[in-house]
């Protein structure tokens, strides 16, 4: 009977790979150029799973991170640690892929180009540099676009199981909400799969769902490409993408009367003073900051006035102790009690 | 008998000859109009509508008659089909097609092709420069070809006859 589970298991987790699989080679590798595109046909499933981010700089070779290593692939098709045997991208696979990505439209990605990253089909976010064009001191566009970073998307449904029980009260109400977290550490799925259960529901615990306001300034959480988010962020969820996070908390609470808002990466003072309104209206809200722990944060100017008013109720501290996405500790934002035993691995 | 059916002909023949030359007079400032209306549409896409070329420039096809909606839905088909050729590509190769079924001449599609070359490649402002001009450009071509149908559509329609008739009083 146990040994049938972990079959099934096994399968489903098949099934899920040869899905991501097949996104990754729709939605990335067809805006790669045939020449680089085929530099990529014996590379192996495993590879392909682990990939996090594709670099492509000009002159230099092409770079494929994973959370282990740096690799390039070399003509021959093979793998090399050794980066200097990897291809090199040229000025024209530069072009044919910006091409690609802006459909021969470069006008039309203007605010993109200007914010330095574009969003694909799945969610899949292109950064970009290039030469900065002024206007007035503000950056108005980039040219000469001379690295392209494609960080590919990983929607993890059920994440954020283990957590949730911490963020909602007896009374089924929404705490207050920091995550805590370095880059790369999961930050952003966790919030969104926290983001997708408050707006769904979670049946096991007798949670019903609330409207939960999304402010989505880097199109990170939903994915929003076209207008539609290319990630399941819940039923209940209304989305304001690109917009800047201080007007558009303020927005949200004005219009869309959410139990909830989360938004990703608050740190200015525009910032704050819209966190204090919003909390003001009795909304709920989770949010994420950079940072290792809480001494991190008492030395930001801003964020240490917010712990210290001890505005969140739960702050949760990611890292990458037990992998990627550890919860390393979950603090009582009066007390500053850890919660947690021990950190435990994500997922 | 047989002269007389011979004679018909060479009326019939150079008579009709005459009046497609004098078809085609009037078929150019009518495409050149339709191409301008093409062109304004694609400001307003660019422009205001930030849409996305293969997009905006199915849109304008379907909107405008043969040969020139055809055109733009060409361009648009190449943008998209298989890996994607560059703007400026497709814009040539669709104008070629265009030589063939259009009443224009030379100096129109020379206009249109060097429009092509900036087409997509640069932001709003550059996109804005050059479809001014592009439009004003064919503004002027179209008051041209205007003035061109005025002197010569009627001319040619009698021409083609006359000539075939002058001809067959030769012959005989």
């Amino acid at each position: 009977m146990v040994k049938v589970s972990v079959i099934e298991k096994k399968v489903s987790e098949n099934v899920l790979e040869s899905v991501f699989i097949n996104k990754v080679e729709q939605q990335i590798f067809s805006v790669f150029p045939t020449t680089i595109r085929n530099l990529f046909s014996e590379i192996s499933r495993d590879l392909l799973i682990e990939l996090e981010e594709i670099r492509f700089r000009l002159n230099r070779p092409l770079i494929l991170i994973t959370a282990k290593e740096h690799l390039t692939i070399t003509t021959k098709k093979q793998l090399s640690k050794i980066l200097e045997n990897g291809y090199i991208v040229t000025h024209q696979d530069m072009e044919k892929i910006l091409h690609k990505i802006s459909q021969s439209s470069i006008y039309a990605w203007e605010e993109e180009f200007r914010r330095g990253y574009i969003t694909l089909k799945g969610g899949h976010r292109i950064g970009l540099t290039g030469k900065a064009v002024l206007d007035k001191g503000l950056i108005k566009t980039l040219k000469d676009i001379s690295g392209l970073n494609f960080r590919i998307a990983k929607e993890i449904i059920g994440v954020a199981d283990q957590i949730m029980p911490y963020l909602i009260t007896r009374e089924q109400r929404i705490r207050h909400t920091l995550l805590v977290s370095p880059p790369r550490c999961g930050k952003t799925t966790l919030l969104r799969d926290i983001v997708r259960q408050l707006s769904t529901g979670i049946p096991s615990i007798g949670f019903l769902g609330v409207n939960v306001g999304l402010v989505d300034e880097r199109s990170e959480i939903a994915g929003t490409f076209q207008g539609v988010p290319q990630y399941n962020v819940g039923l209940r969820t209304d989305v304001l993408d690109g917009c800047p996070k201080a007007q558009g908390m303020v927005m949200l609470v004005r219009s869309m009367s959410p139990q909830v808002i989360a938004t990703d990466e608050i740190g200015t003072y525009e910032d704050i003073q819209a966190l204090e309104e919003v909390l003001n209206a009795g909304v709920s809200l989770i949010t994420t900051v950079h940072g290792h722990n809480l001494q991190d944060l008492k030395q930001r100017p801003y964020l240490s006035k917010i712990v210290e008013q001890r505005l969140f109720s739960r702050i949760i501290i990611l890292g990458r102790s037990l992998g990627v996405g550890t919860i390393e500790q979950i603090l009582d934002g009066d007390t500053f009690e850890p919660l947690l035993a021990k950190p435990r691995k994500g997922g | 008998m047989f002269k007389m059916v011979g004679a018909i002909l060479i009326i019939i023949g150079s008579g009709i000859t005459g009046l497609i030359i004098a078809r085609n007079y009037s078929l150019r400032p009518q495409q050149i109009r339709y191409l301008r209306n093409g062109m304004q549409m694609l400001e307003t896409e660019i422009l205001y509508g930030l849409t996305p070329l293969p997009e905006a420039l199915r849109r304008i096809g379907q909107r405008l008659p043969f040969p020139i909606g055809q055109f733009y839905l060409r361009t648009s088909e190449l943008l998209t089909h298989g890996e994607g050729l560059p703007a400026f590509e497709a814009w040539e190769i669709a104008l070629r097609d265009l030589q063939d079924n259009s009443a224009l001449l030379a100096e129109d599609l020379d206009i249109l092709y060097y429009f092509g070359q900036s087409l997509g490649g640069s932001d709003r402002q550059e996109q804005e420069k050059n479809l001014r001009l592009v439009l004003e450009q064919l503004r002027q071509l179209e008051i041209k070809a205007e003035e061109l149908k005025v002197k010569n559509k009627k001319l040619w329609q009698y021409l083609g006859f006359s000539l075939g008739a002058v001809v067959v009083l030769i012959l005989i």
